[in-house]
């Protein structure tokens, strides 16, 4: 089921936490199921604590890079990250955000205020975008600490809040993109973020 | 399954992966490079497959050793592949040049990467004009699809013409990624290696040979000229319907790299800008299709020139508008339109063709071109996020023992300039070691830090590189420095691998690029073999002797070379055996401890600072620490203790 609209979701992150692990399953997905697919992710700094972004198109494109004001889609794993792809973002657009918090040790050293969910929040919807934040007590601490599952909580979340690709396929897309050591694991903080969307829909 | 050989007429594959893709097809004999963000990935994905297609694959010590190795495969008939980021090219330009002017008897493509609006660091380049230095033919792509394509097409030109064949790429094309239609991968047929010797053509022995080989390197350019013009997919022209092209004023466009697909992106949102303009993308940047241009421009009363960085292209049309005596106005860098720096975005490229079009008379066009920063006002921005030592990292203790050092030493940790260099030993420039003071290039640190005590900087002076920039281009440095008889210390620091990059092996790891074992080049033999007196190599963990050492090697007459060697700790191996965790009835975080020394002093991700309104801790992530024990030693009341079974 090819996407009509193209779309454009930008993943935000730290290094480390599986951002361009996911840019990927999102791509093979979409791959899977007979999209056209161009994905930019750049900065070799990442594993060492920078900020990662990555540009995922779907549908009809010839450049990878997102214009800006065209994020459709953003995917923020750590919660300061959104900031950075706010100023990009179309109006009326939809964020998942998670709420981990990774103090940069130089913003520590010089206390600067690390924005609350509520700042954010405000900033996003100066220009109508839906936010949605994803409690880190979402996952058990084991998972999101020992197995650094967040990318694919937030997959699952993702994946079944814009009903993009049916689940066997992102499923399919996760097992072929982890090392086989990882997937069950993945799996099921996958199908955590995928329920996670009934709790979504419970007050709305 | 391996990226580059999966089953399907299409495969998922980045811009460098794409490189590879089509050097695989050709069935290139050899391919070297240098790790470099963003060109690494095509020795990364050739390596997988190396003995199965029979490539030699290697990283080689620096760039030039990669393009010599090339080149010497390519003299005896081979086709080779050499790659390198962008800074690869600055340090392989005395060969490049001589090895252009000889040419190639087999093919030698060489593939490299502008990093153009700076995601990986170091200088913001434009090294096309290394072509016209070396009188290369030049391909430029706009996507990766086109970086397939012109790698095929310069292993064809190379091989057909006998000169070495340049693929230049951008970051914004080198890291994407998409689905590519690829063809068949050839059969082998690799001829026996044969060398004729002619020292007319592979040696500079006479100037009459130099003269020689200069006038039929300019001939290959001609020639590589001429085979561009007959590959459509290269150069192509559109016109707009003309009754429409003539209402429009006639108005231009010549485009390279990866501007040619923002453009594209802007034709799709606005298609009367499509019928409005006239469109030449190049793809040969050189030589230019100069007799293609001279038609175009007749067609044209104004063109707008889009290129990242120089305005090389902008230059060469307004001579060939001065030669010709046309009446066309040249749009771009030079007339202040369109920036020099920064990569250029597809909002940037719309607002340049609205100007040309006389469609955008109060549109600013900004004097820096860039994606990655907020472009909006708002009184709440992103934190500013550095790179950082990953947990345990010796490098992060072996400045921690520098800085010991200088202050034990009795003086202020601004009175010693310790000069940084390349890799991930330059992230103690930042907060909270704050120990280097300069960058330069790979193994320039020790040249710039005997510059200073040349110049008369009478307090101690320390270089600090890495392994693998050691042998890259320190060890000339080295011996420069001990030639000089100046007072400084060196240290490297030793973890075995190009780390930054992706922990490709060096010298010193004893292993090459596809796992065989290899001999393991030995520091402490280089630096007494360069004449260095005073080499100590000790284990940076070892604080109290670090700090020792230090000092000793600091008040040294001569050069001293210190040697922190200990090995990588992106694996996540444990250095202590039992992990550590805060003691929360000892920490005094917040109260008698309002510095958190563990915290602003140690800079490690791993340990954590907690701040809400009643209360500061401490607490240590165990997932990530590796046991390092700095924070321990930090820790002015011995709150951080290993955890017990």
């Amino acid at each position: 089921m090819a996407i009509l609209k193209p779309t454009n979701i930008m993943i935000a992150g730290v290094g480390g936490q599986g951002n361009r692990t996911l840019m990927k399953i999102i791509a093979s997905a979409a791959l899977e199921d007979h999209n056209d697919v161009r994905v930019l992710s750049s900065g070799s700094l990442g594993r060492l604590g920078s900020s990662i972004t990555c540009h995922i198109r779907l549908g009809p494109s010839v450049s990878a890079t997102i214009p800006v004001g065209e994020i459709d889609i953003l995917v923020a794993l750590e919660m300061n990250e959104a900031l950075r792809a706010i100023p990009m973002m179309r109006q009326g657009s939809l964020a998942f955000i998670h709420t981990h918090r990774r103090i940069p040790i130089i913003a520590g050293i010089q206390g600067m205020h690390y924005q609350t969910m509520e700042e954010i929040e405000n900033l996003a919807a100066n220009k109508a975008i839906k936010s949605i934040f994803v409690p880190e007590s979402l996952l058990p601490l084991d998972d999101a600490v020992e197995h650094q599952s967040t990318n694919s909580v937030m997959l699952g979340i993702l994946c079944s809040y814009t009903e993009l690709f049916p689940r066997p396929l992102v499923e399919q897309a996760l097992c072929q993109c982890l090392p086989p050591q990882f997937t069950q694991q993945n799996l099921h903080t996958f199908a955590i973020g995928w329920q996670y969307r009934e709790k979504l829909r419970g007050p709305q | 399954m391996n990226i580059l050989t999966a089953p399907g007429k299409k495969l998922f594959l980045s811009g460098d992966e794409a490189v590879a893709r089509a050097a695989l097809e050709k069935r290139v004999d050899v391919a070297t490079g240098y790790p470099g963000n963003p060109s690494t990935k095509v020795i990364t994905a050739l390596l997988p497959i190396s003995r199965q297609y029979e490539i030699i694959v290697e990283w080689s010590t620096n760039e030039k050793v990669a393009l010599e190795v090339a080149s010497g495969a390519a003299w005896a008939g081979r086709r080779s592949l050499v790659t390198m980021k962008m800074s690869g090219i600055n340090v392989i330009a005395d060969s490049l040049l001589s090895i252009s002017h000889s040419g190639v008897t087999g093919a030698l493509v060489i593939y490299a990467v502008d990093d153009v609006g700076v995601y990986y660091g170091m200088v913001e380049q434009d090294s096309r004009y290394y072509a016209m230095l070396a009188s290369l033919p030049l391909l430029m792509p706009s996507t990766p699809e086109e970086a397939y394509t012109m790698t095929l097409r310069a292993f064809q030109v190379s091989e057909q013409i006998g000169a070495p064949v340049f693929v230049l790429s951008t970051t914004a094309v080198a890291d994407a990624i998409t689905a590519i239609r690829v063809g068949q991968i050839e059969q082998s047929q690799k001829p026996t290696a044969r060398f004729q010797r002619n020292p007319a053509k592979f040696t500079k022995a006479t100037s009459q040979w130099s003269r020689e080989q200069h006038r039929d390197a300019i001939k290959r350019l001609e020639r590589a000229g001429e085979l561009f013009r007959t590959f459509p997919e290269i150069n192509s022209i559109s016109l707009p319907p003309k009754n429409q092209h003539v209402a429009a004023s006639r108005i231009g466009l010549i485009v390279a790299g990866a501007s040619y697909a923002y453009i594209q992106e802007v034709f799709r949102r606005t298609p009367t800008y499509s019928t409005q303009l006239a469109l030449f993308k190049l793809g040969s940047v050189y030589p230019l299709p100069q007799a293609e241009l001279h038609d175009f421009l007749l067609c044209v009363d104004s063109v707008l020139v889009l290129e990242e960085l120089e305005p090389i292209i902008e230059t060469h049309i307004l001579a060939l508008v001065a030669e010709a005596g046309l009446q066309v106005k040249v749009l771009g860098k030079r007339n202040g339109l369109l920036p020099r720096v920064g990569d250029y975005t597809m909002e940037l490229v719309e607002k340049a063709v609205r100007v040309a079009i006389g469609d955008g008379s109060s549109v600013a066009l900004p004097k820096t071109a860039t994606t990655n920063s907020s472009n909006e006002a708002s009184n709440i921005t992103a934190l500013p996020r550095t790179a950082e030592f990953c947990p345990g990292c010796p490098h992060r203790t072996t400045y921690y023992a520098l800085q010991h050092t200088i202050e034990q030493l009795g003086f202020d940790q601004d009175e010693v300039i310790v000069t940084g260099d390349i890799g991930c030993t330059i992230i103690g420039v930042h907060s909270p070691l704050n120990v280097c003071w300069t960058e330069v290039s790979m193994g320039a640190s020790i040249g710039i830090a005997q510059g200073f005590k040349y110049a008369g900087i009478d307090k101690p002076v320390v270089a600090a590189m890495g392994d693998g920039t050691f042998y890259h281009n320190g060890v000339a440095g080295l011996l420069n420095a001990v030639q000089s008889g100046v007072n400084l210390t060196l240290i490297i620091l030793d973890n075995s691998t190009s780390a930054m990059t992706g922990l490709q092996p060096d010298a010193g790891s004893g292993r090459r690029a596809n796992g065989e074992p290899s001999t393991q080049a030995d520091i402490a033999m280089i630096a007494h073999g360069c004449g260095v007196t005073y080499v100590k190599e000790l284990n940076p963990y070892h604080l109290p002797s670090m700090i020792e050492e230090l000092q000793q090697a600091i008040v040294y007459p001569n050069v001293a070379v210190v040697i922190a060697k200990a090995p990588c700790t992106t694996q996540g191996v444990l250095i202590n055996k039992q992990p550590v965790q805060v003691k929360q009835d000892i920490c005094l975080a917040g109260t008698d401890c309002q510095d958190t020394p563990c915290y602003s002093k140690v800079g490690c991700p791993s340990v954590l600072l907690h701040k809400d309104a009643v209360k500061i801790s401490i607490s240590i992530d165990t997932s990530t620490c590796v046991s390092c024990g700095l924070c321990v030693t930090a820790c002015p009341f011995g709150a951080i203790l290993p955890i017990k079974e």
